[in-house]
């Protein structure tokens, strides 16, 4: 032990490498990494490699991978030992020693022989001791082999044997077979089976193996050697049923079997128990995705038609069945899947009815109209009234009056001072009374109508009045602004007018609001404005209630007809603005809104269309140009091969654009602002029948349009009775009540309708081309004499037209000399003496004519001329229309001077450009002027009218128009307007029937009431005042 | 029976409500265009659904087939043209320069051109045979919507809701416009191209002469105040047929105007969308969001 205890070193067992000792100078060694280190085997060989270089070690000696690579086995044939090449490897020849060690894959290991092995022995040993035993004759008996020779069966085998049990029974009890073939006999018996007896029972099955003797019940059995059910105690802490990870079932490498439904194993595990995962889910959570659980088709879809695989099969699709669900043909609408629709509808839920509303009633919202009239001190005042009665009706002015505030101006006419405002009332009121005037060319002021008193019939005024109304309902800013020049001469003239009580007390713009059209007639006012009421209430037939009793059927369909008209008219400017704008919350009246609306969508085609007359009035046909291309692609030629313009021709005019609109009074079409030598180029030009085509072709569609107005026209359906009796009536001075109209036929013969008449005769089938030819063959004559007559035909040509008939009837011998005068005159327009020579004597003889016979051209040609001219008339003045019954059954007497009177406005003209011409003088005053009583008493009486037969007398007048010369070239300017005017009543024709508010002929419409421009204002102004003697002041004011 | 009488199918097209149907040139197929974005493609007298095209973005309202069946033109509410190769299902061309849905399209007789008529009041005419964008001439005329277009081998025929159609005659190269008097709905030349016949907003269908304009005669009896009712002759000019707002198709003789038949879809929607076999009497009628097949009950002896 001390040499131990000497030698401590041997007493340390070492166990471990030791740490190799650090050594100086010696740079460290890097600890080598655990990828770095490599498996070795005992020979120092690398143990494995690389996927690449053969895993394990491969092949001989590791060859594989290296250059030698596997070793070939080398081939020997000789001649007794052929190798035929069927050498059979065994797996042995593959391996090399290591796969034979002990850890290899086939180990070798050493074992004794078998027949080394005891057993074997014993065997070997029995057999030599028998061998022995039997030559010797000495029976040693098996208990002396036995004793010899190791029993090496074991013990517990022993110990059982012991206890009598032999090889091929079970362990435990015998057992006792019961008898059960006598209780199957007997259930045989008792029981008779049908048919197909069941399988015998698994009892008597399990039994029949065995045969059990009948006899021998007390006979015990061993017990079959079956296994024993084994009852494992719990040994784990693992929960109740928990199995861990089964390796042999983790890992066990076999064949999955995908076509194995798997239910019941789904439902196992879904089973009562705890089983699968260790830490289990909560009661209210589903059950995670087992995602370690082996697959099986369950989880596969089994049909093909729910993939929608668009792109491989392209969308083809295959047949259907049909019928496969039988929904009904009404229902619309997506069946769900598995569903099916019920056979009883579902019982719909109760309805509510609506409440019925009352029968008047108009689902919109009207509010109170308080804007501009409810700031003016009067109806302050009456607001502050009712006040007390309702504060709720108090506006913030109102309030702030109370208060002692000054009002907030809301309106722009609250900022015109008192006297400004008087005087834009009194501006109004000239206007709409030289309107008046301009509407029946000669008629007198309304003041010299009022104070006709009670010659008057009424009648004329109420044209006067009807046609103030509805010019200044349509009076535009434009022409409105134009007209402020004469307002310093209003307010002396204010007392004057004042006086007639029309000064409207409504602002401007809502002039139509108290629009009286019957006012000398109070009854029929009244009648009217219950018409009206009724019209906005909506009710059907309104007229049915208003009608008198004590009139005649006649007159009750007449004034049917006025109301109607009337209420279409006058509608305020405030509703023809609405008409093209979208309607606000609220406009400033809605008065007789209703019908206009109704009207205002029809057009001329649309009447067409509405009495079904397609055809030449519905169709348009313009030129249009294809694409190239498109034409190369119709296989079409070009129809125009030259030409590069797309589509269209033309360039439309823009129908909706705000200054079409907005240009009133001023703006006129640019074919009326013709320069003058056009006209002359025109009046040279000695075929006059072509002059229409040549100045009107461009407006074809008006004039298409203007048949209708013949159609609306309630004459039309009349028969043409007086057509003879004006046949015979030529030259004549009979007068014929029966025409009623025909003297507005007679006004305006217009070339301009012509092609409507023969248009429209084709299209009606009328039989009155006799009458037309006539017409037309006047048309020639007389237009030859137009000529002669206004050498400048610029404004002629319409004028002309009117007067010609009667030109050509009344005074045809002193017209024929001149006629050729005035060819004379066309072609050198320049010789004004001439032309100064002509007109006076021809102005004298026509005019001297038209006095012996006023009445005479009236009913000369009833017939035609209201077929011709009835458009024309419609034009100038519905009222006329609407009241020519009334003035020719009431005044005969001043009813042809309105024909004469559409005359002269033309006359007056041609002669202001004449300046040394005495006879011009139209504007006296009927005061002053003393012959004509007539034209005086007569309502109808128009201004210019009076003027001329007082040619003669008017040197006053002359004198005073000495000084204006200003006004004249105004005047002369206005001579174009004129014109203008007259294209524009001839397109606002069509615009009179229908009222439409769309395009532009609603511009021309509208424009229609301007025409009266400042210088005629004035004129008509002077005219008006002469009567109060305040003509020179209102000049002198003016100049 | 010379008109379609009897309903033999029913195709349930399951595309939303049909907005048109039509049949291609030689009857034996048939288009619909469902406003879930779709035309489909048909064989109606079996009632076999073939093809479903989609391409669009919105709702299809027309569509044709161009004569040698091999493509498809469609337009709709999303403003566009679309050209479909009919086999593939591909949509080949979109003409995207409408300012508004598309009502209607036509392709010309040699399928060479495709005019679309639009909410923009222009019909557009669209080269199928280059490749450009662009439109080679619109047809702005109108004052409103054009609903309707059809073509003839020189004619242009387009129905608006100005109340106007319009007839570009590329041979004279003029343009002839006939006020009907309410929002046409439907127009189409007869199949002689003599006449023109016009479903417009009103309780009739006129039709109308050609050349000058005038009313040859009027249809009455139908329903069309809200929808854009197509109305159809037959395949021998002997009738006309009309769908109607009432769930109806009323069918008139041509000449005496005489109201001949209805046939009742026991709806109470509109009978929209018409189409005429060409050579056969049958027709189609969509109606809802199925189309209805009617042929003559007694076709079957005709053909013994």
């Amino acid at each position: 032990m001390a040499s131990s205890c000497e030698d401590s070193d041997d007493d340390f067992v070492v166990l471990g490498t030791p740490v190799p000792e650090i050594q100086e100078g010696v740079p460290l060694k890097k600890p080598t990494n655990v990828q770095d280190l490599t498996a070795r085997d005992k020979h120092g060989r690398r143990r494995f490699h690389g996927a690449f270089t053969g895993g394990f070690s491969a092949g001989f000696f590791n060859t594989v991978g290296t250059k030698e690579g596997f070793m070939p086995s080398e081939f020997v044939s000789s001649r007794d030992k052929k190798n035929d090449g069927r050498q059979e490897f065994r797996p042995e020849d593959f391996m090399d020693d290591e796969d034979f060690e002990e850890h290899g894959i086939a180990p070798r290991k050493f074992a004794t022989v078998s027949s080394y092995t005891s057993e074997e022995r014993k065997r070997k040993l029995l057999d030599d001791a028998q061998q022995i035993t039997a030559k010797s004759s000495i029976d040693l008996g098996s208990s002396i082999m036995d004793l010899v020779i190791p029993d090496r069966v074991p013990i517990g085998i022993k110990l059982l044997r012991k206890m009598g049990w032999r090889e091929g029974q079970g362990l435990g009890p015998r057992i006792k077979k019961k008898k059960k073939k006598g209780k199957k006999a007997a259930s045989a018996k008792g029981v008779k089976m049908y048919g197909c007896a069941p399988p015998p029972s698994d009892e008597a099955d399990s039994d029949s193996d065995r045969y059990v003797p009948e006899d021998m019940s007390e006979v015990s059995f061993a017990p079959q050697d079956v296994c024993p059910i084994s009852l494992e105690a719990k040994d784990n802490v693992h929960g109740l049923g928990y199995r861990g990870l089964d390796p042999s079932l983790a890992l066990s490498g076999s064949h999955i079997n995908l076509f194995d439904t798997g239910g019941p194993a789904k439902s196992r595990s879904r089973g009562k128990g705890i089983k699968g995962q260790a830490f289990g889910v909560g009661v209210f959570e589903d059950e995670d995705e087992d995602i370690y659980a082996q697959e099986d088709m369950s989880q596969y879809n089994n049909t093909m038609d729910g993939g929608k695989s668009k792109d491989s099969n392209f969308g083809w699709t295959a047949p259907r069945e049909h019928g496969k669900v039988n929904v009904p043909v009404s229902y619309v609408g997506k069946l769900l899947e598995g569903f099916c629709l019920s056979s009883k509808p579902l019982k719909p839920g109760r309805k509510f009815p609506p409440p019925t509303l009352p029968r008047h009633f108009k689902p919109q919202h009207w509010f109170r109209k308080k804007r501009i009239t409810s700031h003016l001190p009067e109806d302050i005042g009456v607001d502050g009234s009712e006040s007390g009665s309702r504060s709720s009706g108090l506006t913030a002015v109102d309030r702030g009056l109370i208060l002692g505030e000054t009002p907030v101006m809301s309106s722009v006419f609250d900022l015109i001072p008192a006297h400004d405002k008087q005087r834009i009332e009194a501006t109004k009121e000239a206007i709409s009374m030289t309107q008046s005037l301009t509407g029946s060319e000669a008629g007198p002021s309304k003041s010299a109508t009022q104070q006709a008193g009670p010659t008057e019939s009424g009648a004329f005024s109420q044209l006067s009045e009807m046609r103030e109304t509805t010019e200044s309902t349509q009076a535009k800013p434009g022409s409105f602004l134009s007209k402020f020049k004469p307002a310093e001469v209003t307010p002396a003239d204010n007392g004057s007018t004042s006086t007639s009580g029309a000064a409207p007390k409504a602002p401007l713009f809502q002039g139509g609001l108290n629009f009286q059209p019957f006012r000398k007639d109070p009854v029929k006012q009244e009648r009217y404005d219950r018409y009206l009421t009724l019209v906005k209430q909506g009710v059907q037939d309104p007229y049915s209630s208003v009608v008198s009793s004590s009139m005649t059927e006649w007159d009750r369909s007449r004034e049917r007809d006025e109301f109607a008209k009337a209420a279409k008219i006058f509608r305020p400017l405030s509703a023809m603005m609405s008409s093209r704008f979208v309607r606000g919350a609220m406009i400033d009246d809605d008065t007789a809104e209703k019908p206009m609306e109704a009207e205002s969508e029809k057009s001329d085609q649309g009447k067409a269309a509405d009495m079904k007359m397609f055809g030449k009035l519905t169709r348009e046909e313009v030129e249009w140009h294809p694409d190239k291309l498109l034409c190369r692609r119709f296989n079409v030629p070009n129809p125009y091969p030259g030409s590069d313009i797309v589509g269209l021709n033309t360039v439309k005019r823009d129908k909706y654009s705000v200054f079409n609109f907005l240009s009133f009074g001023d703006y006129q079409p640019s074919e009326t602002q013709e320069p003058p030598s056009a006209e002359t180029k025109r009046k040279n030009e000695t075929t006059e029948t072509t002059e229409p085509e040549t100045g009107f072709h461009k407006r074809k569609k008006p004039t298409l349009a203007s048949v209708f107005k013949v159609l609306d026209d309630p004459d039309f359906h009349k028969p043409f009775a007086p057509k003879p009796e004006t046949e015979t009536a030529d030259g004549g001075t009979t007068e014929t009540l029966e025409a009623p109209g025909n003297d507005e036929g007679n006004e305006k013969p217009d070339e301009d309708s012509a092609p409507d008449m023969d248009l429209f005769r084709a299209i009606f089938k009328n039989s009155d081309s006799e009458t037309s030819d006539d017409s037309d063959d006047d048309k020639g004559s007389n237009d030859l004499g137009d000529e002669k007559e206004e050498s400048d035909a610029e404004d002629v040509k319409d004028v002309t037209l009117v007067a010609s008939p009667e030109e050509q009837r009344t005074g045809s011998p002193s017209h024929t000399p001149p006629s050729k005068e005035a060819i004379k005159d066309e072609l050198s327009p320049e010789t004004t003496p001439v032309n100064q020579e002509l007109t006076p004597i021809h102005r004298q003889s026509e005019s001297t004519a038209r006095l012996e016979n006023p009445f005479s051209s009236v009913q000369r040609d009833p017939g035609v001329k209201s077929r011709r001219g009835r458009s024309r008339w419609e034009g100038k003045s519905v009222f006329s229309v609407l009241d020519d019954l009334d003035v020719e059954s009431k005044d005969t007497t001043p009813n042809g001077d309105s024909v004469a009177s559409r005359l002269s406005p033309s006359q007056t003209e041609t002669v202001t450009v004449d300046e040394n011409t005495d006879e011009y003088g139209p504007r006296l005053p009927p005061g002053l002027s003393s012959t004509p009583a007539p034209s005086i008493s007569a309502s109808i009486q128009p201004v210019v009218r009076e003027g001329e037969p007082r040619r003669l007398y008017s040197r006053e007048a002359d004198r005073k128009r000495h000084k204006h010369k200003k006004e004249k070239k105004k005047k002369s300017k206005h001579k174009k307007d004129k014109k203008g005017k007259k294209h524009k009543k001839k397109s606002s024709r069509s615009g009179k029937s229908k009222q439409e508010s769309s395009g532009s002929e609603a511009d021309s419409e509208s424009s229609d009431g301007s025409e009266v421009s400042d210088n005629e204002l004035i004129e008509r102004f002077k005219t008006v005042s002469k009567k109060s003697g305040l003509t020179s002041n209102i000049l002198a004011k003016k100049l | 029976m010379t008109w379609a009488n009897k309903k033999t199918q029913t195709l349930q097209c399951k595309q939303g409500a049909v907005r048109a149907v039509r049949f291609n040139v030689d009857g034996n197929y048939c288009l619909t265009c469902g406003s879930d974005k779709s035309v489909k493609l048909w064989n109606p007298l079996r009632g076999l659904h073939l093809k479903t095209y989609s391409g669009h973005g919105y709702e299809v309202l027309d569509a044709q087939s161009s004569g040698d069946n091999s493509h498809i033109c469609s337009g709709g509410m999303d403003k566009t043209v679309v050209l479909f190769d009919v086999s593939t299902g591909q949509a080949i061309r979109k003409y995207r320069d409408h300012a508004g849905t598309v009502n209607c399209v036509s392709f010309n007789e040699e399928s060479t051109l495709i005019l679309s008529g639009s909410l923009d009041c222009s019909i557009r005419t669209w080269d199928v045979r280059s490749r450009k964008n662009q439109p080679i001439q619109v047809l702005d005329e109108a004052k409103d919507s054009v609903t309707f277009v059809q073509v003839s081998d020189h004619e242009i025929l387009s129905g608006s809701a100005d109340s106007r159609i319009r007839r570009y005659d590329l041979r004279i190269g003029r343009m002839f416009t006939d006020f009907v008097g309410k929002p046409v709905s439907c127009v189409n030349f007869t199949r002689d191209g003599q006449c023109v016949l016009v479903s417009a907003q009103d309780t009739s269908i006129k039709l109308f002469d050609k050349d000058t304009g005038e009313m040859l005669n009027e249809y009455t009896g139908l329903k069309n105040s809200n929808y854009k009712i197509e109305s159809c002759l037959n395949q021998s000019d002997t009738h006309i047929l009309s769908g109607s707002e009432d769930g109806k198709i009323y069918v008139w003789d041509l000449v005496e105007a005489k109201l001949c038949d209805t046939l009742d879809h026991e709806t109470s929607r509109a009978v929209h969308s018409i189409s005429h076999h060409p050579s056969q009497p049958a027709v189609l009628s969509a109606c809802g969001d199925n189309v209805s097949v009617w042929e003559s009950n007694s076709e079957a002896g005709d053909v013994s």
